[in-house]
């Protein structure tokens, strides 16, 4: 009798053991899937993100604009210069070939701008910025 | 032997003792117009960023910007530095291992709160280049 007890028990474990260990598979292999998903993601981001950020560096080159800032003289000045100079006017032509890339058009034409197209305010407000916190 | 024992420590002594750069760039956007400003400044490990705008994201948005590590060349990874304030600001200070591996800076529209810390791609409006030491 004692003998068919722990029978029973050992048979009752390995059942419920055997029950088991597909539902633990099951549950790796999702939260496997999920892990691989999420990599996916971020590369198809890196991916997409770096062939934008080329395509506009091949750009800016083409254009010949100069979107470094000289470090001397009037900021306002040197930011209107750039506006007005020839390379930001051809880099300005150039610029819809992102949308080839799968840049949301809309988004960027419904941007509005507080105070209009003011560049000494633009100026102002980082000057404000690095002189408020050293 | 010696001299270059020394030479060598030197260097890795400069190397740790670099001068700050900066650097004042337009922040262009993709739509042809002047987004803002970004003023960088770095001594290899330590780098500040200061960005302006006069645009405004949409209702339910938010402007984010990231730190681009060349997609190409690079390991094309991102690194977010936050969301630029209403006031249209944000300012950025961090010690890094290498802060000159950035190559780019990118500004994209986000979803307030959004719940993925993926940059929306799709959703950029402006990027700077950075000049080196970045990209170095």
């Amino acid at each position: 009798m004692k003998g068919n007890t722990k029978l029973m028990t050992v048979t009752a474990f390995a059942m419920i053991s055997l029950l088991a260990m597909p539902i633990l598979t099951l549950n790796l292999q999702v939260k496997a899937q999920q892990a691989q998903n999420q990599t996916s993601a971020l590369s198809q981001v890196q991916n997409n993100l770096g062939a934008v950020v080329g395509k506009f560096r091949g750009l800016v080159t083409k254009s010949g604009a100069n979107i470094t800032l000289p470090q001397s003289g009037n900021l306002a000045d040197q930011l209107r210069n750039l506006t007005q100079s020839d390379g930001f006017k051809k880099l300005t032509q150039l610029l819809p070939e992102l949308s080839e890339l799968g840049i949301n058009e809309t988004a960027i034409k419904n941007l509005q701008q507080k105070g209009g197209t003011d560049l000494p305010g633009i100026v102002q407000k980082l000057k404000d910025l690095y002189q408020a916190i050293p | 032997m010696n001299l270059i024992d020394v030479s060598s420590a030197l260097v890795k002594a400069y190397a740790q003792f670099e001068p700050i750069k900066c650097q004042t760039n337009a922040l262009i956007g993709y739509g042809g117009s002047i987004f803002g400003l970004a003023n960088i400044c770095t001594d290899g490990n330590k780098i500040n960023v200061d960005i302006s705008t006069n645009y405004v994201p949409q209702s339910g948005k938010v402007f984010e910007a990231w730190l681009i590590d060349d997609g190409y060349k690079g390991s094309g990874y991102f690194l977010s530095m936050g969301k630029l304030l209403n006031s249209g600001i944000l300012h950025f200070n961090q010690v890094m291992n290498n802060a000159t591996t950035y190559t780019d800076i990118v500004i994209t529209q986000e979803p307030a709160g959004d719940l993925s810390p993926l940059a929306s791609w799709s959703n950029s409006v402006a990027q700077t280049w950075l000049l080196p030491p970045f990209g170095m």
